[in-house]
């Protein structure tokens, strides 16, 4: 008798690709007659769901680096990618209409239009990406809600606290579902107090909504609360 | 409605709540609105002396005047039967005209006297310019004096009036007999509200005139006046083919004013190239102010950027604030411009009052009232010159904004 054929064991399901991922990524600038080198081959990859932080000394990178992730601008060497995409190496005005879709972006000064109220401010990035307004105004005012600005919907940004503003930029980066948020220094202009809360709000929105998040903070408390934390210093990036 | 279109329009009026100052979208605005009012007033008001010349050029000469190239010709009387039968035809009317010496009181005067055919209802045309007495009252002792000759005379209605023709001086140097001037009764006086030069002074009857100048039966030409939508062109090419016998000839009144005419639309012309200067040095300035507005919004193009807007997208709401600009600057022109005219007989008239100038106003200008033509292809012009013109001084700025990187924008100082 022929010993028994052992079961085949079951497939291992493929792990989703990396939502961003930079890969041996470099970058200089011109500085006069010289060029200064901010990102020496960064390695980095941000999975589906996870958060991850980046650290490190002003005029180190991180907003470079998360420039070059989000599509804003191009690498001098390596790549990124969107899922398992490459992103081109130039014409990123190209990327314009999915990166309005694909990221969601929260800035350390807000950057509301100052002639939309809450609301308008927070449809428009559905408005921009081809959504239709009635759809975008429902999406705006669930995500108002859940920023606790549901009672400011009228409110223009000059109406409305520093704390508040982020709030707004928080719904406003989440209304396109996005796959990835990439805040830089979302609480660099909030006192301590406000900026935990920021940081909670924009925690629980990402969940809520199923969105990586990328957060570039100098705060050591508030990398701690994403799952992997990296410092970049020098050109490169070293896992905490 | 288009995101970049709502945001054009909120940019630049964010009224109400605490969105901003309209200030820059409103001054802009005006300062257009501004330039479409000169330009509709300017050219109204020139197409208005322009449409008052015209109609007074028709009023005096008809539409079409047959002539035999001034010399007196007598077969008139058929011609005349043969065009009253047309039924494009209104009146025709036989004239006679010739320089006369006027004397009243010591005061003398060499008037261009005009001859006009009663029977044929001439006389009814003048009735709407009398200043007094009736043109009805006319007869061939009678005389009709412009309102200026009666001035210069010192004649008014029921006066007499001396009058000798170039052909009774004749008649007296070839010895034929002792010429006394012709004694006529001053019927009344009329105001065609034109320079002089264009009208004559003394309206005579036809025979009287044929009398003074040794005419016998025959006339200087013929005067015809058409229904309206008639074309005299065609008119004048029909009378020359089949009524016209050989040596008489049919012109229309576009001809005969032909150099007038010209003078008028180059005028006309002159002005609006003049006046769109203007308008292009304004809006330019206004595309620099709107260059400023999109310096100080770099961060917020930035930022539209980053959530994904299109270069063509950031050109099509800078583009559209100048359009919108544009649109608004040319209702409001349009309207401030209906206003102004609207009153301009009473700003005119304070504004001779105050100067005194009245008189020189209406002999310079050869009108006691600021006539307006409302033209529809003026207005197509201005609309589509402000609105071209809008547009292009917005481009710049627009495509400044197109082409800033969003990375760029945003880390600007601004």
């Amino acid at each position: 008798m022929n010993p028994p054929v052992p079961a085949e064991p079951p497939p291992v399901p493929a792990e989703p690709p990396p939502v961003l991922r930079a890969e041996g990524v470099h970058k200089t600038f011109p500085s006069g007659p010289d060029t200064i080198e901010v990102l020496r081959g960064v390695d980095c990859a941000l999975r589906p769901g996870a958060s991850l932080s980046v650290r490190g000394p002003s005029g180190g990178g991180k907003t470079t680096l998360l420039n070059i992730l989000a599509g804003l601008e191009t690498p001098s060497s390596g790549t990124a990618y969107w899922g398992g995409e490459a992103l081109p190496a130039r014409g990123l005005s190209s990327l314009a209409r999915r990166r309005a879709r694909y990221i969601g972006m929260v800035f350390q000064a807000y950057y509301l239009v100052p002639e939309l109220n809450a609301l308008e401010n927070t449809v428009l990035a559905a408005r921009i990406a081809g959504r239709s307004p009635r759809e975008a105004e429902a999406r705006a005012r669930e995500l108002l809600d859940l920023v606790g600005m549901g009672g400011r919907l009228r409110s223009h940004p000059a109406q409305l606290s520093g704390g508040e503003r982020q709030r707004v930029a928080v719904a406003r980066a989440l209304m396109n579902r996005p796959a990835a948020i990439l805040a830089d220094e979302p609480t660099g202009n909030l006192d301590e107090r406000t900026g935990e809360t920021i940081m909670d709000v924009l925690l629980n929105a990402a969940r809520e909504a199923g969105a990586s998040l990328l957060l570039v903070t100098h705060n050591r408390e508030f990398a701690a609360m994403t799952n992997e934390s990296f410092r970049l210093e020098d050109g490169h990036l070293r896992p905490l | 409605m288009p995101w970049f279109l709502q945001l054009a329009w909120r940019q630049l009026f964010p009224f109400g709540r605490k969105g901003g100052h309209p200030l820059f979208g409103v001054m802009a605005v005006l300062g257009v609105s501004l330039g479409v009012m000169i330009l509709v007033v300017t050219q109204s008001v020139m197409g208005g002396f322009g449409e008052a010349h015209r109609a007074r050029m028709v009023d005096t000469s008809g539409h079409i005047e047959i002539t035999a190239g001034g010399r007196p010709f007598t077969l008139y009387r058929a011609i005349q039967e043969d065009l009253e039968e047309r039924p494009t035809v209104r009146m025709a009317s036989p004239y006679a005209r010739g320089f006369f010496m006027a004397e009243h009181r010591g005061h003398r005067a060499f008037p261009l006297g005009m001859g006009i055919d009663l029977a044929s209802g001439a006389d009814r045309r003048l009735e709407r310019f009398m200043v007094s007495g009736e043109a009805a009252g006319l007869y061939d002792d009678g005389v009709l004096l412009s309102r200026s000759l009666a001035r210069e005379l010192g004649a008014r209605a029921g006066d007499r009036i001396e009058v000798t023709s170039p052909a009774m001086f004749e008649r007296a140097m070839e010895g034929e007999e002792f010429v006394l001037p012709r004694d006529l009764e001053v019927v009344g006086t009329f105001d065609l509200e034109w320079q002089d030069t264009f009208v004559p002074g003394m309206i005579l009857t036809l025979r009287a005139l044929q009398d003074l100048y040794d005419l016998g039966d025959a006339v200087h030409g013929i005067m015809v006046w058409l229904h309206p939508h008639v074309n005299e062109f065609d008119e004048a090419a029909l009378y020359e083919e089949s009524i016209l016998a050989r040596g008489v000839s049919a012109i229309t009144w576009r001809e005969i004013w032909s150099s007038f005419l010209w003078v008028l639309d180059l005028e006309k012309t002159l002005l609006l190239f003049i006046v769109l200067i203007i308008m292009i040095v304004a809006v330019f300035a206004i595309g620099g102010v709107q260059l400023l507005f999109v310096i100080r919004k770099t961060r917020e193009i930035g930022l539209l950027g980053a959530m994904g807007a299109r270069p063509r997208e950031m050109l099509a709401l800078y583009c559209l604030q100048g359009l919108i600009v544009g649109t608004f600057g040319v209702v409001l022109g349009i309207l401030f411009a209906f206003g102004i005219l609207a009153v301009r007989d009473p700003i005119i008239q304070v504004l001779a009052d105050i100067t005194g100038q009245r008189e020189t106003l209406v002999q310079f200008y050869y009108f006691a009232y600021l006539p307006v033509k409302y033209s529809v292809s003026d207005f197509v012009i201005i609309i589509t010159a402000t609105l071209a013109v809008s547009l292009v001084a917005s481009f710049l700025p627009a495509a400044r904004a197109a082409r800033m990187r969003p990375v760029e924008a945003l880390r600007s100082e601004g």
